[in-house]
């Protein structure tokens, strides 16, 4: 059968018994192991393991034949064990097929009597085994299974958009966790329940819909689910004409819509900012054009007008680029080692013609001889100072002197700007570092601003992680202060 | 009183909160022989014309707030003696951050306490045409 010779072991006290069992079973092919008594024969039992099976008499010395019987049995469920016997009797039989005997050969026997059984026994053996290897291939396959159907169940558990699945009935058989978290009261439905009792009835109405289609379709939808807004996918589950089911997706596109109407509201609000000097230029050169005027002077004052608001415009386009540079990250900030110092003279110095037109004096104090220098974008904190700065100039009242002040205070530096103009209500104070916001009343509205300023600046220090407030009091004036983390001790010694 | 009080038959109140604007409109206006106020707030106006009514108001729709100017014009209809002068709402941008103020037809209008409603970026012509038709409009409501 095998080509690997199969091994039995025979175990009897008598030497007769032994060798006859032996030639019977080695003119078959088999190899056969003795054994002279129960203990020499677990011995020989465990010393090899590999028997197919063992033939053990029942009187024997030291150990008993179904001691031995039992013994293997324990940890053997293969092998066939035939008990060999003198004293056969119905009792010994039965007692030894309880023990784990597959059957009982009476002494004395012909090779046949020996043989047949033994024949049996092995042929009942091999379909034991293989009924063994199919049910252990049939729980493999079924653990396979069991942990594919986990795998899939786990993977819609985890997502984060919301499942639900109908069948053609139109019963809700399934749904994840996610569809539970986003709809209010589906967990307290026991599934499978109708599609009608959804708490949601548009959802359930396109739902219906989609199955009502006849072959596959995918229907698309935004949905409002519990003041959030869902985007929908039903896609329905067909096989040639007839509908088995539909899978509806619910992703939650709430901040997504949030963010588009953040953004068009944007747009609109630049387009209305380019719009309004594109407009006041536009009137004025209308007016040069027509003549209205009768008066080259009055003319001349119209065109220094536009030319005021055209460059008002152009700053208002680079502010927009900066912002915009800022916003989508394209802004690299070259961190060097900068000293405030410098870059508040630069500003002021930049600042200084308008003030001298306006009649506006600009302090600067040092309080202390400390290095005022950050880790910061040189070109940057030119923007975010120069802006403080130019505001000052721009909203002081009247001659009212501006100061700027820069001073270590810790591990920072602060630079604060001051103006004594007409000041910012307190419920604008916020407002004014979001962009085009601009407080409009008889005193700003002679002062040009593009309402990015303030915004820009807020982005830059916030880059630097610094931080920018403003303390105002109407009627008195603004202090502007920008905090900033002071640069190292060594870097500022090798600076 | 001045003696310019009693003659307030060319005059024109021009609010808006952008000198600029107030420049071109005071310009056409006066080009056609108006006599024009300028007013940055609704406030500033309504103080003017407690002793005097204008023939017209042109008045800018967004100034401290969105809707200034409809709310300008509501202060205007509610004063028996200013009731009848004609408003034009001039702004920047007909839809403006979303909302769309501009009205569709002459109810709209009238819910508004608006006579004429102009999008800045029109003409000049378009401009003294809506003024010239709200004067003439109302000097016939005037002496019937």
């Amino acid at each position: 059968m095998s080509p690997e010779p199969q091994r039995v072991l025979v175990v009897d006290d008598e030497l007769g018994m032994r060798e006859g069992c032996r030639k019977i079973l080695e003119s078959e092919g088999y190899v056969v192991v003795t054994a002279e008594d129960g203990q020499a024969g677990w011995e020989a039992y465990q010393a090899d393991r590999g028997f197919i099976a063992a033939f053990v008499d029942i009187k024997m010395p030291r150990m008993s034949g179904i001691e031995l019987v039992e013994k293997i049995r324990a940890i053997d469920d293969d092998i066939i064990l035939f008990i060999i016997t003198a004293f056969a009797s119905i009792d010994t039989a039965v007692d030894a097929t309880k023990k784990g005997a597959y059957g009982y050969i009476p002494k004395p026997f012909t090779p046949d009597e020996l043989l047949m059984p033994f024949q049996h026994g092995l042929e009942r053996r091999r379909l034991a085994m293989e009924a063994k290897r199919l049910t252990r291939e049939r729980e493999d396959r079924l653990l396979e299974l069991a942990f594919e159907r986990s795998k899939s169940g786990a993977v819609l558990q985890c997502m984060a958009d919301g499942v639900l699945v109908v069948n053609a009935e139109r019963r809700v058989v399934m749904h994840n966790g996610s569809a539970a978290r986003m709809i209010d009261g589906l967990d307290s439905l026991p599934v499978p329940f109708d599609l009608s009792a959804l708490p949601v009835p548009a959802l359930a109405d396109l739902i219906d819909t989609s199955l009502a289609h006849a072959g596959p379709s995918i229907e698309t939808r935004e949905l409002r689910v519990n003041d959030r807004t869902m985007m929908v996918n039903v896609s329905t589950l067909a096989d040639s004409a007839t509908t088995r089911g539909a899978v509806a997706v619910l992703r939650d596109i709430t901040e997504l819509k949030k963010l588009e109407t953040a953004k068009s509201m944007f747009v609109s609000m630049v387009a209305h900012e380019v719009k309004r000097p594109i407009g006041v230029i536009e009137g004025y050169l209308n007016i040069v054009l027509s003549g209205l005027s009768h008066d080259p002077n009055k003319d001349r004052e119209v065109l220094e007008r536009s030319l005021i608001r055209a460059r008002s415009l152009r700053q208002l386009v680079t502010e927009l680029m900066n912002l915009t540079a800022l916003e989508t990250g394209h802004f690299t900030a070259k961190r060097v080692p900068v000293d405030l110092k410098e870059i508040v003279d630069e500003a002021v110095d930049a600042c200084r013609d308008r003030a001298a037109e306006k009649g506006v004096d600009i302090d600067v104090l040092w309080p202390d001889g400390d290095a005022l220098v950050v880790m910061a974008d040189r070109e940057a904190m030119q923007t975010a100072i120069g802006n403080l700065v130019d505001n000052a100039v721009k909203y002081t009242a009247g001659q009212s002197p501006v100061a700027v002040e820069a001073r270590r205070v810790g591990a920072t530096i602060r630079v604060a700007v001051m103006d004594h103009g007409i000041g910012i209500e307190p419920a604008d104070q916020v407002k004014i570092f979001e962009e085009f916001f601009r407080v409009r009343n008889r005193f700003t509205a002679t002062v040009p601003g593009t309402g990015l300023g303030l915004s820009l600046v807020r982005r830059l220090v916030e880059l630097h992680e610094g931080r920018i407030s403003v303390a105002s009091e109407p009627g008195k004036g603004s202090t502007f202060t920008v905090i900033l983390p002071a640069a190292e001790e060594t870097r500022c010694a090798a600076n | 009183m001045s003696e310019q009080h009693s003659d307030t038959s060319r005059l024109v109140v021009v609010v808006d909160d952008d000198p600029d604007w107030q420049e071109i409109e005071a310009s056409r206006l006066e080009g056609e022989g108006y006599r024009v106020e300028r007013f940055f707030t609704a406030e500033e106006a309504l103080a003017f014309m407690r002793d005097r009514t204008p023939r017209l108001i042109v008045s800018d729709l967004m100034m401290e707030r969105l809707d200034s100017g409809f709310d300008f014009a509501g202060r205007v209809r509610s004063d028996p003696r200013l009731a009848r002068v004609p408003i034009l709402i001039m702004t920047a941008a007909a839809a403006k951050r979303g909302f769309d103020l501009s009205p569709q037809n002459s109810d709209d209008l009238a819910a508004m306490g608006v006579d004429a409603f102009l999008d800045k970026s029109e003409n000049e012509d378009r401009f003294l045409e809506a003024v010239r038709r709200l004067i003439a409009t109302s000097g016939k409501e005037a002496r019937p």
